[in-house]
């Protein structure tokens, strides 16, 4: 049984469409009810990398304006699979990192570059950015050679 | 001819700038700045392929405050720019700034929300090395112009002129 499979056996109301492209199943999933969806594929189907969690902002394209993408990969079944999730500026998107790790800097990175919140989420403050940077660099409404002076020396203390 | 035929043998009149100058511009110590690719050309500059103590400037200093020339080797992000203007200040007088590659001189084709448009907006910059990266032999060059800049000035007007740009950066970064 593939995973889109189990995705319509099991969690069929969260599942909003389902496509492949480039031999690569894209699902596209409730994100009011995506929780306990990512639990099961990490927990049934063995899905135990997230590749990489990013974001498109499709502005003045389509609403709500964001896509939040996630890329899972299973190391014993060997198998891919792409969520989207659709979002917007005023919705808080429930944190997955209790359930890969390194989604907690991931995430940030999407809350420094797109604004994106996460609920639940352990440390949510910019990761690349200065913290005294203004907006979000990679939202389209923001300009592209906006450049901001920041005079404050970081930390480079880490804390876990 | 001159006071020099009166004087007895072993004695040589100059200029006070001329004997300073000659000093300094052939015994610059580099503090490396390198924060991108430059600094991987500037590696071999240093080393004996090319050898950048025929020019008398292979002594790097990794201290700030034992070294007279800065080299910035890369991208200078807004985020490094504070770091970049302290290790500037910490730098003792006489002090003098090289911006190698097009990334610290002008931003580079990084026109974006992260890169400094040039560290003249910060530091005040001497030479300019263009280059993506510059061979080393251009980071050559870039040393021996500034050793022909060295041996123009005046012991007495170098402080003025960089104080005036100072006071810009400064401005841009809101340190009064």
């Amino acid at each position: 049984m593939s995973s889109i499979d189990f995705l319509q056996q099991h969690h069929a109301d969260v599942v909003i469409s389902q496509h492949v492209e480039f031999d690569r199943n894209i699902v596209q999933i409730d994100r009011t009810r995506m929780l306990p969806v990512m639990k099961a594929l990490q927990a049934e189907r063995r899905f135990n990398l997230l590749i990489d969690l990013t974001c498109v902002d499709y502005l003045g394209q389509q609403k709500p304006r964001f896509t939040l993408i996630y890329e899972l990969y299973s190391l014993p079944t060997k198998e891919r699979l792409r969520i989207h999730l659709k979002t917007d500026d005023d919705v808080e998107i429930d944190t997955v990192s209790g359930i890969w790790r390194n989604a907690n800097w991931l995430e940030r990175e999407l809350f420094d570059m797109f604004g994106i919140r996460f609920r639940n989420h352990p440390d949510l403050r910019r990761i690349l950015c200065h913290h005294e940077f203004k907006g979000h660099a990679l939202r389209k409404d923001y300009p592209v050679d906006k450049g901001q002076w920041c005079s404050d020396l970081e930390e480079l203390t880490f804390t876990s | 001819m001159g006071i020099e035929a009166l004087l007895p043998q072993g004695f040589a009149t100059t200029l006070l700038d001329r004997l300073v100058n000659w000093g300094r511009k052939n015994s610059l110590w580099p503090l490396p700045f390198p924060t991108a690719c430059c600094g991987i050309e500037f590696m071999s500059t240093v080393s004996s392929h090319f050898d950048l103590s025929r020019f008398g400037a292979e002594v790097l200093r990794f201290s700030p405050r034992q070294s007279d020339l800065l080299l910035v080797m890369g991208t200078i992000s807004y985020k490094m720019a504070p770091v970049l203007r302290r290790v500037y200040e910490q730098m003792p007088e006489p002090k003098w700034v090289i911006a190698m590659g097009v990334c610290a001189s002008s931003g580079g084709f990084y026109r974006n929300y992260a890169t400094v448009q040039g560290i003249d907006q910060i530091v005040p910059v001497d030479v300019y090395v263009p280059g993506c990266p510059p061979r080393p032999e251009t980071l050559m060059q870039g040393l021996m112009m500034l050793q022909r800049k060295i041996d123009g000035e005046s012991i007495h007007d170098k402080r003025e002129r960089d104080v005036e740009k100072m006071k810009e950066g400064s401005r841009r970064l809101r340190i009064v």
